[in-house]
């Protein structure tokens, strides 16, 4: 898995992660503004990230007809 | 004069017209029905290739078959013909294919159940894809419809992915070694892709039939590297298919099962975003809703107690009432003050007035 890839993979986990914390018997009102602002803050860079992200193409060298 | 005629040996004929047939027909391809299809010591293969008119013998070694053959298919050879030491004339046949819907069918059907015995196409057997692939092994020809599908899908739906593809023959006889090679090659790496997929457009059954070599079917099956099989159309069924991990049913497919959609996930985490503020505002609510039921309910306890120290407040002043001097005087009765002893001056007082008098005799009663 790329750096780039994991990261969004990471910050897909976080804000699930987050997005869950809203539902659970942990939610705390208090905290729930900081909560919102750092799921506000993935969903931003997973946005960005994926619109970075680029597919590579390599064709193998070795040739495979002998 | 007569031109005098070539005189040989008999080995050196058969040797001659060896080479004769080496150079003028170093390998061919010919197609017939099988006939006397027979194996020999589990090693060597002997059958006739016929057709209306003709019959030729023909030799291979069993480790040679990829396909199982029986009396009846139509087939193609890929073989040398050969003049035998005997002075028979024989094909040494290199490969072997069949030709023909059913003889297709039929190869395939064997194969499939041989297969399927020993557990090849076992679901237990199947690995998961990973969800977001690094790298990934292509194995494909690059000029084939099939391929820029899969590519266009997956430029479509994800990024970031190091696509590595192994340029093959994806159909006619030489494809099923090539892929295997290709197989093999990424099952060699010292950095495994996380996926090797194998792409192929649709086509022919003929078209398909590299896909159902017993060797290449085994080579998937026994690949480090978990199989993704996107191989022709959706109806089309190889056995390549059913031994890969996962089977996809055209190239495009392949790329969805393979990648995730960006603009799913774009769709989900604006919509999971969108999901937390209603949260927040219904758990306000609920505690607003909350602290009023409370309010409402400290606000009875007050009430209540209040009410409580009026009554009490009440009792105290009616005893208090009660306690008054003056009731008593209301009543008829008086206050006395002074020193009570003949000869001296007392006080009484009456509700409505205040007497001075003597004490006269005092005695007890």
């Amino acid at each position: 898995m790329s750096a780039k890839s994991k990261s969004i993979q990471d910050k897909l986990s976080d804000l699930n992660q987050l997005v869950a914390w809203f539902d659970s018997e942990e939610f705390e009102l208090e905290a729930a503004l900081d909560k919102f602002k750092n799921a506000e803050k993935l969903a931003k860079d997973i946005e960005e990230d994926i619109d970075k992200l680029r597919n590579e193409v390599v064709v193998i060298k070795q040739r495979f007809d002998q | 004069m007569e031109k005098a005629s070539l005189r040989f040996s008999v080995s050196e004929l058969v040797a001659i017209t060896n080479q004769v047939l080496e150079r003028a027909y170093p390998s061919v391809e010919i197609e017939g029905e099988v006939a006397e299809f027979k194996v020999n010591q589990n090693k060597y293969i002997f059958f006739n290739l016929k057709d209306e008119a003709s019959s030729v013998g023909c030799f291979m070694m069993l480790w040679q078959l990829r396909l199982p053959i029986e009396d009846g298919m139509r087939v193609v050879v890929t073989a040398s013909p050969k003049l035998t030491a005997w002075g028979k004339f024989s094909l040494t046949v290199k490969s072997i294919r069949p030709v023909g819907e059913g003889s297709l069918k039929k190869s395939f059907e064997l194969l499939k159940a041989k297969l399927e015995k020993e557990g090849l196409f076992a679901a237990e057997r199947k690995r998961p894809i990973p969800e977001m692939p690094d790298k990934v092994g292509v194995i494909s020809s690059v000029q084939a419809a099939g391929y820029a599908d899969f590519m266009k899908i997956a430029d479509d739906r994800w990024g970031g992915v190091k696509f590595e593809v192994a340029q093959v023959q994806v159909q006619g006889s030489e494809a099923p070694d090539q892929m295997i090679r290709a197989l093999k090659y990424f099952n060699e790496q010292a950095e495994l892709p996380d996926v090797i997929v194998i792409i192929r457009g649709g086509g022919s059954a003929d078209d398909l039939a590299a896909f159902n070599d017993e060797l290449l079917v085994r080579e998937v099956a026994g690949s480090r590297v978990p199989v993704l099989a996107g191989i022709g159309h959706e109806i089309d069924e190889s056995l390549v298919d059913l031994a890969a991990d996962l089977r996809a049913a055209t190239p495009s497919n392949a790329a969805q099962l393979l990648l995730p959609d960006k603009a799913e996930i774009r769709r989900t985490v604006r919509y999971q975003l969108g999901s937390l503020l209603p949260k927040v505002e219904r758990v306000l609510d609920e505690q607003v809703a909350m602290l009023r039921q409370r309010l409402g309910q400290a606000l009875g306890v007050v009430e209540l107690a209040v009410e409580q120290n009026q009554t009490e407040l009440l009792a105290i002043r009616r005893v208090l009432a009660q306690l008054d001097p003056r009731q008593a005087l209301r009543r008829g009765y008086a206050i006395m003050r002074g020193k009570i002893e003949p000869g001296s001056l007392v006080d009484i007082e009456l509700i409505d007035q205040h007497v001075q008098a003597e004490v006269k005799n005092v005695s007890k009663k």
